[in-house]
């Protein structure tokens, strides 16, 4: 699974290391991942959907051997319309917070839709989380609308979205 | 797998029995199933979709299954360990059970579960127990668990509360779908001989008469329990006595004690250990079990149920109670566009879903048919058993000779609303209802089919139904009405294809010369479509389109969905709205249109005689007087134009204010890495270019 955390080990964005999700070993790592840091319950299932259809929009940040951060998204078309990106699960572990790790594993896996032709990317977020907040709209999402009660917990969620420019290909493609 | 293997037959038949349930291990068959099946891959069908692997759940997962939390304990179990004693109850104890069941309520209309909070209480659950030993307590919970039904029903029946949780875990629970008759009768005496007990206290008399119906009994009954608040209240010596009991149930120092409202940012560690020590307080009173319920709740994940503390408890119940009163206050209004004001006034309170409800019960057209009705008759017949038992003369407004009898046609009307009998289903709809009548006055339309032609009448269904759908937008939640209002942006495009149709159709042109108005209708279709001969039907839903697009990008403020940087482009577009705004409503000010579709000839008055020894010149016949109803709706309109001019122009002020500020550097634009301000802009007013709306013309980035 990784090192056991050293508390007073001193993390740098240089030291971070990032890669695609290369397969089932790479599962318990983003289980565990998520599992400490979320509040809401993902089931195996969940995991399996995602990692199984979309693998490579999944991408893992180690410092050093110790997994650090995890971002798992899917892209598919929407309602029949557009081709929608979706950021399910983003975690940074505590100690590398702060540092552009979890801007970084979104950025990456934006241009990973992009080169899927992606043309929007939405994603839920609490009301109360400033920090994936100010990630995400630091990398231009807007808070497209808010969702009363929409966790568990009884905490709202932003619905924030990214409208991506259309390519060339997807301007001159005939509309529906 | 080839073939269906029985498990019986896979795992050699060994069965276990446990709980009344049998259980069959299947461990053998899976390590069977694992051999075919590759690295990564699940036995899924192909619908399978996120929907399904989010409603999952690994049984035995404490964060997935609700049911792997707290006791496993029967009702029966913990009553027989005394966990609600029913004999030798003091004052103070059944005072601090009183408090706590109507903190539990409070609780349960702000979104916790009603199985985690009233029936957490096993004196709830099992109130016949209190019967002999305890009959103001016994009362008491008949009480709460008759405003429970009825609340429900009014919720239910409100049709504004889908995504609050107040029907979440119901099933199983003591309460029926239908109110019950609600046994005021035998609860309030009590309550006021308790009230009457406190030592030299008087009375203080909130006033809330019965009205009849849910809406009055919910607020008649939590008037009560606000009313013996108000006398604890005023006791200094029972409060400190209830004081120190939950003080010393909870371990604390009473100057430590109750919860807080103070809650500042980035202290969420603090936050949820007063919420872990509030909820644990909130169970510490005697009969309450915060996981009694859990077999209830089925194979879901669960949910925390977040108690009020007793302060904002009260504090809700007293703004309930003046929102509910402000709701009964539609029935003083007339007409359209007083009802508009009412139901934005009501919005902007922000009110519980309890009061939402009943304020969109009122409006809603369904709440005066067959329900009403036979909601009518069996108050009419359980005031007739009351005063039957009491020996008293009957105070229903109507005759009752045969109680049973309304008791059966109310139950058949339930069943099928054709309950013909009784009178009360024959009362028209009042006149707030959003129905023909009032959409027509608000159109300065006949009421009357068929007098403005069958286009009219087509665009006066369509516009009875998108009102109706405004209506209830606008009493939900502020995130979900948000949604909503845009959503309604289809209905309006729809509706301004009708209103050209009636613009266009002969007999509505007809039926306009013969009421004068001031309007002349264009020659053909091509210059129908010119903006400058707007017709006045697709005027009047040019008007409300923009007033329901600004008041959409007006609630992204309020749910905080603007960062600074966006605020200039939100408010242009608000202040174009408003334009449209104004411009419609002087449009239609300058049609000068009868309302009611009475004809303006009709009311002219008569030639003035010449002066004595003059021939008499020819009189002039003065200009006809508008009659009161059309002059109250010119004047409306004057007042809507000059309020949107005021507001388009505050609108534009901001406008400049925020581009003064990131001229300044104060605001400065976003950098932004996969996109420009153009996507950002687009996005943000997708809404209004997603539908194929026409009017009001939808603003592009280049504008």
């Amino acid at each position: 699974m990784g090192a056991p955390s050293d508390d007073r080990q001193q993390v740098n964005q240089a030291s971070i290391s990032y890669r695609q999700y290369s397969g089932e070993q790479d599962l318990p790592i983003v289980m565990h991942l998520v599992d400490n840091e979320l509040s809401e319950p993902y089931s195996i299932f969940t995991y399996r959907y995602f990692l199984h259809y979309w693998p490579k929009l999944c991408f893992l940040a180690f410092s050093g051997d110790k997994p650090v951060g995890v971002v798992i998204c899917k892209l598919d078309r929407h309602r029949e319309q557009a081709m929608r990106g979706y950021v399910a699960m983003l975690v940074v572990d505590k100690l590398c917070r702060g540092k552009g790790v979890g801007s970084e594993l979104v950025r990456k896996s934006i241009q990973a839709m992009i080169e899927g032709k992606c043309e929007e990317v939405a994603l839920e977020a609490e009301v109360t989380n400033q920090g994936a907040l100010k990630l995400y709209q630091g990398l231009g999402f807007i808070r497209d609308k808010r969702l009363h009660r929409y966790y568990l917990n009884g905490v709202d969620a932003y619905r924030l979205k990214l409208l991506l420019p259309l390519s060339e290909g997807q301007e001159s493609a005939p509309t529906a | 797998m080839e073939d269906r293997i029985g498990v019986s037959k896979v795992v050699g038949g060994s069965h276990m029995q446990g709980g009344g349930a049998s259980y069959v291990p299947i461990t053998g068959l899976l390590e069977r199933v694992r051999q075919d099946l590759p690295l990564g891959e699940m036995v899924h069908t192909d619908t399978f979709s996120l929907f399904e692997a989010m409603s999952a759940v690994e049984l035995g997962n404490v964060k997935m299954d609700a049911a792997m939390s707290g006791s496993c304990k029967s009702v029966e179990e913990l009553i027989q360990e005394g966990a609600a004693p029913v004999e030798g109850l003091t004052p103070a104890q059944t005072l601090l059970i009183m408090e706590r069941l109507l903190v539990m309520e409070a609780s349960w209309h702000n979104g916790a579960a009603l199985a985690q909070t009233v029936f957490a209480s096993l004196y709830m659950l099992r109130p016949d127990r209190l019967r002999d030993n305890s009959p103001l307590l016994h009362a008491y919970c008949e009480g709460v668990k008759a405003t429970c039904i009825a609340v429900r029903w009014l919720v239910m029946h409100g049709a504004v509360a889908e995504e609050e949780d107040i029907n979440c875990w119901v099933q199983g629970l003591p309460i029926p779908d239908m109110p019950v008759p609600l046994p005021d009768a035998r609860c309030l005496p009590l309550l006021d001989q308790a009230t009457q007990s406190a030592k030299g206290l008087a009375l203080l008399g909130l006033g809330l008469k019965s009205e009849g119906g849910v809406v009055g009994a919910v607020a008649h009954l939590t008037s009560a329990q606000a009313r013996l608040q108000q006398v604890m209240g005023a006791s200094p010596g029972l409060q400190q006595q209830q004081r120190s009991i939950a003080d010393s149930q909870n371990g604390k120092d009473a100057s430590g004690a109750a919860s807080t409202q103070k809650e500042g940012q980035g202290c969420e560690a603090k936050q949820q250990q007063r919420q872990q020590q509030r909820q644990e307080s909130a169970f510490d009173a005697p009969g309450f079990v915060e996981n009694v319920n859990k077999y209830l709740l089925g194979p879901a994940p669960p949910r925390a149920a977040v108690v009020m503390s007793t302060e904002a408890a009260y504090a809700y119940l007293k703004s309930m109670l003046g929102h509910l009163q402000q709701a009964t206050d539609v029935m003083h209004v007339r007409g359209y566009r007083a009802l508009v004001q009412h139901i934005e006034r009501f919005a902007r309170l922000r009110a519980g879903v309890v009061a939402r409800s009943a304020a969109h019960y009122l409006i809603a057209g369904k709440a005066w048919g067959p329900a009403m009705a036979s909601a009518t008759a069996l108050r009419q017949a359980t005031e007739a058993e009351g005063a039957a038992a009491s020996g008293t003369p009957n105070n229903s407004s109507q005759p009752t000779p045969d109680n049973s009898k309304h008791r059966d046609q109310a139950a058949s009307g339930d069943k099928d609303g054709s309950s013909s009998a009784n009178p009360a289903q024959d009362v028209p709809p009042p006149p707030w209802v959003l129905d023909r009548p009032i959409m027509s006055e608000a159109c300065a339309l006949p009421e009357a089919p068929g007098a403005a032609g069958p286009e009219a009448d087509l665009f006066l269904d369509q516009i009875v139904i998108a009102s109706s759908n405004w209506a209830q937008s606008m009493l939900l939640n502020s995130c979900r009405q948000r949604r909503r209002l845009r959503r309604g942006l289809d209905d309006w495009a729809n509706i301004y294809q009708h209103a050209l149709n009636a613009d266009m159709s002969e007999e509505f042109v007809a039926f306009t010369k013969r009421a004068q108005w001031a309007w002349t209708p264009p020659k053909d279709e091509v210059e129908a479509m010119n903006e400058f001969y707007p017709g006045p039907l697709s005027t009047w839903v040019e008007c409300q389109t923009a007033a329901s697009e600004a008041l959409h990008l007006l609630l992204g403020f309020e749910l905080d969905l603007y960062q600074p940087s966006e605020y200039a482009m939100v408010y242009w577009y608000c202040s174009v709205l408003l334009g449209v705004q104004r411009i419609t409503s002087q449009v239609m000010h300058s049609y000068r249109c009868p309302a009611g579709g009475a004809s303006k000839a009709s009311m002219a008055l008569p030639a003035k005689p010449g002066k004595k020894g003059n021939k008499g010149r020819a009189a002039t016949p003065p200009s006809p007087l508008p009659d009161a109803s059309t002059a109250r709706r010119q004047a409306g309109l004057i007042m809507d134009a000059v309020r949107t001019e005021l507001l388009s122009s505050m609108c534009l002020g901001l406008v400049r204010l925020q581009l003064a500020l990131k001229v300044a550097g104060i605001v400065p634009d976003p950098i932004l890495t996969f996109n420009s301000q153009r996507e950002r802009f687009d996005q943000r007013f997708a809404a209004f270019h997603t539908p194929p709306l026409v009017r009001p013309e939808p603003m592009g980035y280049g504008e």
